[in-house]
C-alpha cells in the first residue's frame, strides 16, 4: 500500500455515508448489476437442494472439494 | 457487499485442501458421484462472465447455480475457518481469541481491577471484531460461567447467568477482567512465539493462535455448527489431560488405551456420572461417540417416605428447565407417584432438586423414569472437530488433538528461546561496546569533545574504536554516572551473564529434546498450579446392558440385609477368622433399632433372589447390590428392587449357574412351620416388578428358600429346640401361588427358626449347626436324628433355655471346611473356623460362640466354604484350655446358672467321648504356637482358667495385675501379643497362626481410625 493511502473497510449500508453509498454502489456508471438467470431449473433445482437441503452429507462433500475455489473469505 | 479481499490467504487455502480433503473425500464416492463431481467442478473457471454496459451500470450475467456456488462457498469456507471451528492449539474460536487478546492489551490481568464489560466488547468490536455486540458479549459470560467452562478464562464480576438459564446482567452492568488460567494461555505473547495477521482495517495486528501454555482445547471443549460440519468436545480435566501430554512426550508411539490411563473421560463442569467405557474409547479414538451423561441422584428415606434427591446435573442441562419439565411430566400423568417436587438449590450446596415421593411409589422405578423421560440423562454427542494449522478441519481422535497441542508447544517454545537468544545477543552487543568504552574512557571523552555534533562524534567513535552503530549510539546515550566504579562492573557482570544466557539459549535450540523436556516441566508446573480434582465419576458399563460380565470380577462376597431393609455387599475377606468365644468385630452401622437379619455368601456374578412378607420374589444380579465397607450401613434396598416401601424382604438367596441345571425344585417354608415345593422354572421369568411366590396366611412369613433335586432331605427346626428330618419326597410339587403343607408342627408360641437340605447318601457326613440367640452354638451328627415323617412335632435338637436363648439358625454342613459368621442385633460380627465348634449330642446346649455384650443377641448365622488357599486349621485354639460345658459354668450368667449347670453335668455317653477328642486335637492346635515352651504353656493354660473375666482388662490394653506376678514364669508377651492380635483378628498370617509383630501393625494401620477401633469392641453400645 502506497503512502497516503488509507483503507476503509465496508461491511454493510450501514458503514457508509450516503455519499460514499452513491460513488460506490448505486452510481450507474460505477455500479455493477449481476443478472441472475436460470438456465437450467432442473440443474438450479438439483444445487439448491444440494447447498441448502436437509442432507448434510453431500454440502460437506461440496466444501471440501470446491475449498480450493473459494474467492473471498471473510474473517 | 464488498469485502476485503483477502487473497494472501485465499491463495494458501488451496494447497492444503486440494491436496488432502478432495482425495480423502472421492476416495468413498461412488462412481457416478465423481463423474458428477467432476463435471460440476470447477465453476469459477467458466472464463470471463458476459458483461454489458448499459444505461443501468455495468451489468453482469450470471448463471444462478454459479453464483449459487460461489457465494455459498465464500460464506461456508468463513464459517468453517474463522467462525465456528475452534483451533486445535489453543482451544479458542476467533472470536474467544480476540476476547481474551483484546482483555490482555487492556492489562485486565487476574489482579487488575475490573473493569465494565462494556469496556472490552468496545475494544473487541472496535480493534479486532467488526460484528454483533451481543454475540461478543455473550462470548464474554460463557468464558466467565463456573458452569459452562471447566476452567474458566474470565473472572466476572456480576451476575452472569445461572444455571437455570437466567440471562446475566447487561454489559454495561457487569465487570470482568482475565483469569490466570487465561494469562496461562497469553503468555509469552510478546516474545514473538506466534504469527500476528492484519486486522480487519490493516491498523493493528493481531495473533493466529495464541501460545496456549495449557491444552485448552480439551481442557475447556468446544462447541460450534458451522456449515456441513459441526464440533462438540467435551471439557476435560486439567490435570489428567497435562498428564497425557506428559505420557505422549515421553512415548510419542503409545495408544490410545495407553493415554486414557490418564484422561479417563471428559471432565464436565457440573460434575455428574458417565456411562459407558466404551463410548469414550470410540470418542477418542475415531472423534465420535456417544457419552450418556446422567444426574447424580439419591433416594433417601426419610420418615415422611421416601425422596430423590438431584445432587448433580448433566453439562448444559438447564435446571429450571429440567424441573418444568418433570412437573409437566407429573401434570400430564406420564410419571406417577411423586407427591412434591422441590428446587432446593443454593449457593452452599449446590444443586439440590428434591422429589418427594408417594408412600405408595417404587423409588427405584421413578429414578428410573426420569432418568428416561428427563434430562437427567443426557446424551453428549462428541465430534472432536478442530481447525489444523488453523486451516483445516478435521476430526480428530484424542491423540491427534494431543499431538498437534505439542507441535504447537514444539513451535512456541522454539520460537521464544530464538526470541530471548536475539535479545540477548543484542543487549550483549550493546554492552561489549559499553565495555570498550568504559577501558578508555578518557579517549572517549575528548572523541566526543573533539566532534562538532553528535552524527559526528558517533562516525568519529564508529572509527577509532570499532563499533558498530547501535554501540556507539549507545555510547553516546551512556550516562555520566555509568563511570562510577560500581556502574562499571555491574555492566561487567552483566555481559558475562547474557554470555552464559546465550549459551543456555543456544544449547537449547540446538536440542529438540531440550526443548520437549521444558515443555514438559511446564505442563507439570500447570498441572500443580492449576489441577483440580476430577467432578464426573465414570461407570465402566453402559446402561441399558448391565449383564457385561465380564467386566466385574467374580469374587467372593458377603450380602447383609437387616431387618429394615438395608442391604449391602462386601468382600468375604472384610472378616477375617476369628477365635471362637471371641467379641468379633463390628459388622455395619446399623440404622436406630435396626439388626442384621440375613447374612448370605455368594458370589459376585450368581442370581439373587429376594422373597418379601408379601410372598413376592425379585430377582437381581450380586453385582448389583451396592458394595459397602464393613462398618456401612448399606442401602435401602428399594434402591434396587422395585418394591413398595411397606414390603420387606424376608428371605434371600444365590443360585449359580451350575445349580440352575442341577435343581428341579425350590423350596420355600414359613415361619409357622409351613412348607412348599415347586418346579423351578415356574419362577424363571422374575419380573423386575416381582412375581408372586407363595400365598402366606395372615401373620406368616416366608423366611427360607431352598433349591432342591426333588429327591432330598429336609431338616427343620424351630426356636424352642424341636427339630424333624423327613424326606423331600414327602411334599408333592405344587403351583407358583400355592400355601404349602405342613412341615414342621409347631407347639404354642413356638416359630420355626431354620430349615435346609440335605442331598440323599451325604446325611452321614452332615452336622447340624446350631446356633442359638446368647451366642451358644454347637455341631451335632445328623445320624443322631432319626428320619421321620413330614408333618410331626420332632424331636428336641439341643436345649433351649434361657440361658442360651432360642434358637436362632440352624446350617447344615459337611465336614470342617467352613467357616461360621455370626452377627449380632448390634452389629457384632465374628468370624471363626468351624472346626473350633465342638461337636456334641442332640440334647446339649453347645459352647460359646461369640461373646456378647448385656442386651444384645445373636440374629443370623451364615457359613461359608474356605477358600481353597486356606489352611484347614490355622486357627489356634485360644490359650486359656479346654472349652467345654465345664467352662461355660465359670461365667457369671445370672440365678440361672445353677440350673444349667446340673442339667449340663448329667452325664451322656458319647458326649464324653466326643469332648475328649476335640480336646486332643485343641491341645495340639495350641501347643504348636507355643514357641516349644510346653511346659509352660500348659501351666499357662491352667493358671488362666479362672481368670476368664480379667482378660476384658487387657481389652483396655493394659497389663492386667495377674500377668505381672507371673512375668518370670508367664508367657506373658505371648499372651499379650495373642490379645491383642484377636483385636486385629490376624490369624491366617503366616507363622503357624501366630501373629508377627508387623503384620499386628500393618492391621493397626489399615484399619486406621481410632472411631473404628472402638467398634471393634463395641464400646459405642
Amino acid at each position: 500500500m502506497g503512502e497516503g493511502i488509507s483503507l476503509q473497510r465496508y461491511k454493510g449500508l450501514g458503514e457508509m455515508t450516503p455519499t460514499q453509498l452513491w460513488e460506490t454502489t448505486m452510481n450507474p456508471e460505477n455500479r455493477v448489476l449481476l443478472k441472475v438467470n436460470v438456465d437450467d431449473a432442473e440443474k438450479a433445482d438439483e444445487v439448491f437442494s444440494m447447498l441448502m437441503g436437509d442432507e448434510v452429507a453431500p454440502r460437506k462433500r461440496f466444501i471440501q472439494t470446491h475449498a480450493k475455489y473459494v474467492k473471498n473469505l471473510d474473517v | 457487499m464488498p469485502r476485503k479481499k483477502v487473497t494472501k490467504k485465499a491463495d494458501e487455502t488451496p494447497p492444503e485442501n486440494s491436496e488432502k480433503t478432495p482425495i480423502e473425500d472421492l476416495a468413498d464416492l461412488s462412481p457416478e458421484k465423481v463423474a458428477q463431481a467432476e463435471i460440476t467442478g470447477d465453476f469459477s473457471g467458466n472464463g470471463p462472465a458476459k458483461e454489458e454496459k448499459t444505461e443501468f451500470g455495468l451489468v453482469r450475467a450470471r448463471i444462478l447455480e454459479d453464483e449459487m456456488r460461489e457465494s455459498y462457498l465464500d460464506y461456508a469456507m468463513s464459517v468453517i475457518i474463522a467462525r465456528a471451528l475452534p483451533d486445535v492449539r489453543d482451544g479458542l474460536k476467533p472470536v474467544h481469541r480476540r476476547v481474551l487478546f483484546s482483555m490482555f492489551e487492556l492489562g485486565l490481568t487476574h489482579q487488575a481491577k475490573f473493569r465494565k464489560s462494556a469496556t472490552v466488547v468496545g475494544d473487541v468490536l472496535g480493534k479486532y471484531h467488526p460484528h454483533g455486540d451481543i454475540a461478543v458479549y455473550d462470548t464474554l459470560v460463557r468464558l466467565a460461567q463456573p458452569f459452562s467452562m471447566r476452567e474458566r478464562l474470565v473472572d466476572g464480576q456480576g451476575n452472569f447467568g445461572s444455571l437455570d438459564g437466567d440471562a446475566p446482567a447487561a454489559m454495561r452492568y457487569t465487570e470482568s477482567r482475565l483469569t490466570s488460567v487465561a494469562e496461562e494461555i497469553l503468555s509469552d505473547l510478546d516474545k514473538n512465539t506466534v504469527d500476528f495477521v492484519d486486522n480487519y482495517d490493516a491498523t493493528r495486528k493481531e495473533p493466529k493462535v495464541l501460545p496456549a501454555k495449557v491444552p485448552n482445547l480439551l481442557i475447556n471443549g468446544s462447541m460450534g455448527i458451522a456449515v456441513g460440519m459441526a464440533t462438540n468436545i467435551p471439557p476435560h480435566n486439567l490435570g489428567e489431560v497435562c498428564d497425557a501430554v506428559g505420557y505422549l512426550i515421553d512415548d510419542p508411539e503409545c495408544t490410545m488405551e495407553d493415554l486414557m490411563v490418564h484422561v479417563k473421560g471428559p471432565d464436565f463442569p457440573t460434575g455428574a456420572e458417565i456411562y459407558g467405557i466404551e463410548q469414550i474409547k470410540a470418542a477418542y479414538a475415531t472423534g465420535k461417540g456417544a457419552i450418556t451423561m446422567r444426574a447424580v441422584a439419591n433416594i433417601e428415606d426419610t420418615q415422611k417416605g421416601f425422596r430423590i434427591i438431584v445432587s448433580e446435573i448433566p453439562y448444559q442441562v438447564n435446571k429450571a428447565e429440567l424441573i418444568t419439565k418433570i412437573a409437566d411430566l407429573v401434570r400430564e400423568k406420564k410419571l406417577e407417584g411423586i407427591s412434591d417436587l422441590r428446587d432446593e438449590s443454593d449457593r452452599k450446596e449446590g444443586v439440590r432438586i428434591v422429589i418427594d415421593l408417594k408412600s405408595s411409589a417404587y423409588p427405584k422405578k421413578i429414578l428410573n423414569r426420569l432418568y428416561e423421560l428427563t434430562d437427567m440423562q443426557t446424551v453428549f454427542y462428541t465430534n472432536m472437530l478442530a481447525l489444523v494449522d488453523g486451516i483445516q478441519p478435521r476430526i480428530l481422535t484424542l491423540k491427534n488433538v494431543l499431538e498437534e497441542y505439542l507441535k504447537h508447544r514444539q513451535n512456541v517454545v522454539r520460537r521464544r528461546t530464538k526470541h530471548l537468544l536475539d535479545r540477548a545477543k543484542e543487549r550483549a552487543h550493546v554492552l561489549e561496546g559499553l565495555r570498550i568504552a568504559l577501558k578508555s574512557i578518557d579517549d572517549v571523552v575528548s572523541t566526543i569533545r573533539k566532534s562538532k555534533d553528535r552524527n559526528d562524534a558517533h562516525k568519529a567513535l564508529k572509527t577509532k574504536f570499532k563499533l558498530t552503530d547501535i554501540q556507539s549510539n549507545a555510547i553516546l546515550d551512556m550516562r555520566l554516572s555509568a563511570l562510577a566504579a560500581l556502574e562499571r562492573e555491574k555492566i561487567e557482570s552483566e555481559y558475562e551473564e547474557k554470555l552464559r544466557l546465550i549459551a543456555d539459549l543456544e544449547s537449547i535450540l540446538g536440542d529438540e529434546k531440550k526443548i520437549i523436556e521444558i515443555i514438559k516441566k511446564e505442563l507439570k508446573e500447570m498441572k500443580d498450579k492449576y489441577a483440580s480434582p476430577r467432578r464426573t465419576k465414570i461407570y465402566a458399563e453402559s446402561l441399558g446392558k448391565f449383564s457385561a460380565e465380564d467386566l466385574i470380577p467374580s469374587e467372593q462376597v458377603i450380602i447383609i440385609l437387616t431387618r429394615g431393609n438395608y442391604i449391602k455387599r462386601m468382600p468375604v475377606s472384610s472378616y477375617r477368622s476369628q477365635v471362637r468365644g471371641g467379641k468379633g468385630v463390628m459388622g455395619m452401622e446399623t440404622k436406630e433399632e435396626d439388626m442384621i437379619e440375613h447374612l448370605v455368601a455368594a458370589n459376585t456374578h450368581d442370581d439373587m433372589f429376594f422373597f418379601t412378607d408379601r410372598g413376592r420374589i425379585f430377582h437381581t444380579k450380586v453385582y448389583e447390590i451396592p458394595s459397602a465397607s464393613r462398618i456401612a450401613k448399606g442401602q435401602a434396598i428399594v434402591n434396587i428392587l422395585q418394591i413398595s416401601p411397606e414390603e420387606k424382604v424376608t428371605a434371600m438367596i444365590t443360585l449359580t449357574r451350575e445349580e440352575l441345571e442341577r435343581f428341579k425344585y425350590i423350596l420355600l417354608a414359613t415361619s409357622k412351620g409351613l412348607v412348599k415345593k415347586s418346579a423351578l422354572n415356574l419362577y424363571s421369568k422374575v419380573r423386575k416388578t416381582g412375581i408372586l411366590a407363595i400365598k402366606l396366611k395372615n401373620d406368616d412369613r416366608l423366611r427360607w428358600v431352598k433349591f432342591t433335586t426333588g429327591d432330598d432331605n429336609i431338616f427343620q427346626v424351630s426356636a424352642k429346640g424341636q427339630s424333624i428330618f423327613y424326606r423331600e419326597t414327602d411334599i408333592r410339587p405344587m403351583g407358583r401361588t400355592a400355601a404349602g403343607v405342613r412341615g414342621i408342627h409347631l407347639k404354642g408360641e413356638d416359630y420355626a427358626v431354620s430349615c435346609d437340605v440335605i442331598a440323599t447318601g451325604k446325611e452321614n457326613e452332615a452336622d447340624a449347626l446350631i446356633v442359638m440367640e446368647k451366642g451358644f452354638g454347637k455341631r451335632t451328627p445328623l445320624v443322631n436324628f432319626k428320619m421321620q415323617l413330614r408333618g410331626g412335632m420332632g424331636i428336641r435338637a439341643a436345649q433351649v433355655t434361657p440361658r442360651t436363648g432360642e434358637i436362632i439358625g440352624m446350617r447344615i454342613v459337611y465336614g470342617i471346611e467352613y467357616d461360621v459368621i455370626l452377627a449380632s442385633s448390634k452389629g457384632q460380627m465374628i468370624r471363626m473356623a468351624i472346626g473350633t465348634i465342638k461337636r456334641l449330642q442332640r440334647d446339649t446346649q453347645g459352647v460359646t460362640l461369640i461373646r456378647l455384650n448385656k442386651g444384645d443377641k445373636v440374629t443370623s448365622v451364615t457359613v461359608i466354604k474356605k477358600d481353597k488357599g486356606d489352611k484347614l486349621i490355622d486357627v489356634p485354639e485360644e490359650p486359656k484350655g479346654p472349652i467345654d460345658d465345664s467352662e461355660n459354668k465359670s461365667e457369671p450368667t445370672g440365678d440361672l446358672v445353677t440350673k444349667v449347670e446340673e442339667k449340663s453335668l448329667e452325664p451322656k455317653e458319647g458326649i464324653l467321648k466326643e469332648e475328649s477328642d476335640n480336646e486332643n486335637i485343641s491341645e495340639k492346635i495350641a501347643q504348636k504356637p507355643a514357641e516349644k515352651k510346653l511346659s509352660q504353656s500348659s501351666i499357662a493354660k491352667k493358671e488362666n482358667q479362672p481368670e476368664i473375666e480379667k482378660e476384658e482388662t487387657l481389652i483396655e490394653g493394659k497389663l492386667p495385675d495377674w500377668a505381672k506376678v507371673h512375668t518370670d514364669t508367664w508367657r506373658q508377651p505371648d499372651i499379650f501379643k495373642l490379645k491383642k492380635d484377636i483385636k486385629v483378628h490376624d490369624y491366617k498370617e503366616k507363622n503357624n497362626g501366630l501373629p508377627l509383630k508387623d503384620s499386628v501393625e500393618k492391621d493397626l494401620s489399615s484399619e486406621d481410625s481410632a472411631k473404628e477401633e472402638t467398634n471393634y469392641w463395641g464400646k459405642k453400645h
